[in-house]
């Protein structure tokens, strides 16, 4: 069986997708035109363009939105892949002693509440880089999903395989390679899945506290002119959605390469 | 069974003159400190010879899976004093003495059927090929040498717990020490794998250490069989099966075979009579 994303392209479920995109299409443009019904075209425009506008921007603009999408995902993805290093380091700490996790788990816990959007500010005061600054806060956002699902995954790991392990006088090295690590991975994958989109947006709520360039800057600049580009801005909404569901997609197929022995990724009829 | 039976070995079993293989000698565990504290064991005394199979039969919470923790070295009794071969438990364990069984197949669901087999010999650092010619063996031995490159997860419950003998089986331990291994399973599969595991057992010639609460099971399987008593767990008697070496499934519908299960069953309704006090709290 494969994630459940690419069944979506299979000859059963295309009709059904098709069905789905147009119902979208026809829904907005629906809507947007009752608006426009009621209001002048400027006010009804700032409050839901038309999708077709929305479309015409998105192509039009293609080659600027190409390039500031791929600054924010290219500075997320560092930070994601720093924040996860992080995480699953911190984790396998944690799961070493119980007294190391009593030591960290406050400062990982309140780390969490401070709001990312007054965070960023002060990030980005503190390293004067939009560069690290968006890193930093996506690792940010990343490291605590990690942290918690990893080490969940790692005390899942069965008394009874850890009894095996122990009965094998196994070095804790052999221990954690043979028996917590497998078990840990399907946790550490939930953890990326959850914090994979966070990322993206910890990382564009930084470029809108004014860096110099990637989607959030496109964001600010086309709410700036109002209704005249608000097909951009919308298309930028749609672009920074679109690539948090691909990273997101993309940690799954990750996820089912290397851990397919989870349950819900066996073959049918497996009993 | 009469009483001096009760106490000597069976003469076919004695194989070496006078070693035992596990010596548990006033061994009790009492849990909990207080109020709260729960004897477990108490003063519990007995012998095990190479080559013999031998049952721990009780109701749950007789501590009889305790007792099997204890000679496996995943638990410390509060007093006494446990050897196998002479050896200290965590020595026995060190040096590989005993495989073990658990009531659940405790497979790895990343490894494959062989190299769940082979995992006890990977972490003794075995080259890779006398890794797969033993675990090739093995899978052979308990007829699943077609599900090699199979996950766990695609087998029966039944066919789980076989590859999880041949992986207790892969250091070629004198004893194995079984929890509970059948009672998770079906009738018809349980019987199935009771067969089998004296075929094991008459070819390999291991020694067995078996926990059940099933009498027909313990009585088809045993040489001898331990009953204990819970509240606290102590042995409450110990009876040698005599029945015919070779074992078949007929053997289960024959006069000697409900004898013994009565002589068992007893010893559990003459304990309640005794005390005229529900064994559960």
């Amino acid at each position: 069986m494969r994630p459940m994303f690419l069944r979506l392209l299979k000859p059963g479920y295309r009709a059904w997708v098709m069905i789905w995109i147009i119902s979208i299409f026809v829904l907005w443009e629906g809507l947007a035109w009752m608006l426009h019904l009621f209001m002048s075209p400027q006010q009804a425009t700032s409050r839901l363009p038309y999708l077709h506008v929305v479309m015409d921007s998105f192509f039009r603009h293609w080659n600027t939105l190409a390039e500031q999408s791929s600054v924010t995902f290219g500075n997320a993805a560092i930070g994601f892949a720093g924040g996860t290093l992080l995480g699953a380091l911190l984790a396998l700490l944690m799961s070493a002693a119980v007294w190391i996790e009593r030591t960290l788990s406050p400062y990982v816990v309140s780390s969490q509440m401070v709001p990312v959007i007054g965070l960023a500010p002060i990030v980005y005061g503190i390293i004067h880089n939009a560069e690290w600054a968006r890193i930093v806060m996506a690792a940010y956002v990343t490291f605590f999903p990690v942290i918690i699902h990893t080490l969940k995954g790692l005390k899942s790991a069965s008394p009874q395989h850890l009894e095996l392990m122990r009965a094998y006088g196994t070095s804790w090295r052999a221990r954690y390679i043979k028996c917590l690590l497998p078990s840990a991975l399907p946790g550490l994958f939930s953890g990326m899945k959850i914090a994979a989109p966070l990322a993206v947006t910890s990382s564009i709520v930084v470029e809108l506290m004014g860096a110099p360039d990637g989607l959030g800057v496109l964001m600010v600049s086309s709410l700036y002119y109002g209704s005249a580009q608000a097909g951009m801005f919308w298309a930028t909404i749609m672009l920074s959605m679109g690539i948090g569901l691909i990273s997101y997609l993309f940690i799954s197929l990750a996820e089912h390469w290397l851990t397919p022995w989870q349950p819900e990724f066996r073959p049918k009829g497996g009993e | 069974m009469n009483s001096p039976s009760v106490v000597s070995l069976h003469p076919s079993t004695r194989v070496t003159s006078e070693q035992q293989l596990i010596e548990v000698d006033h061994v009790s565990v009492i849990f909990g400190s207080g109020p709260q504290q729960v004897t477990a064991l108490s003063d519990v005394t007995f012998h095990i010879a190479p080559n013999e199979f031998v049952s721990l039969l009780g109701p749950s919470g007789c501590g009889k899976s305790t007792l099997l923790r204890i000679v496996a070295d995943l638990l410390q009794p509060t007093t006494g004093r446990v050897r196998i071969a002479g050896k200290e438990p965590k020595q026995a364990r060190l040096q590989r003495q005993f495989g073990i069984v658990f009531q659940t197949p405790a497979l790895f669901d990343w490894r494959t059927v062989r190299h769940n087999v082979e995992l006890p010999l990977e972490l003794l650092g075995t080259r890779r090929k006398e890794c797969r010619r033993i675990s090739s063996e093995l899978l052979d031995m308990v007829g699943l040498t077609r599900f090699a490159d199979h996950y766990p997860w695609q087998l029966s419950g039944g066919m789980q717990q076989r590859v999880s003998i041949a992986r207790a089986l892969a250091l070629d331990p004198p004893l194995l020490l079984m929890d509970e291994p059948f009672s998770a399973l079906d009738e018809f599969t349980k019987e199935k794998l009771q067969m089998e595991l004296l075929e094991i057992k008459r070819s390999t010639g291991k020694t067995f250490l078996f926990v059940t609460h099933s009498i027909p099971e313990a009585v088809f399987l045993s040489d001898r069989i331990i009953v204990l008593s819970a509240h606290p767990g102590q042995v409450h008697s110990v009876h040698s099966v005599n029945l015919p070496a070779e074992r078949e499934n007929q053997l289960r519908e024959t006069e000697p075979f409900y004898q013994m299960i009565m002589t068992i069953r007893n010893c559990f309704h003459e304990e309640r009579d005794a005390t005229h006090v529900p064994s559960f709290t």
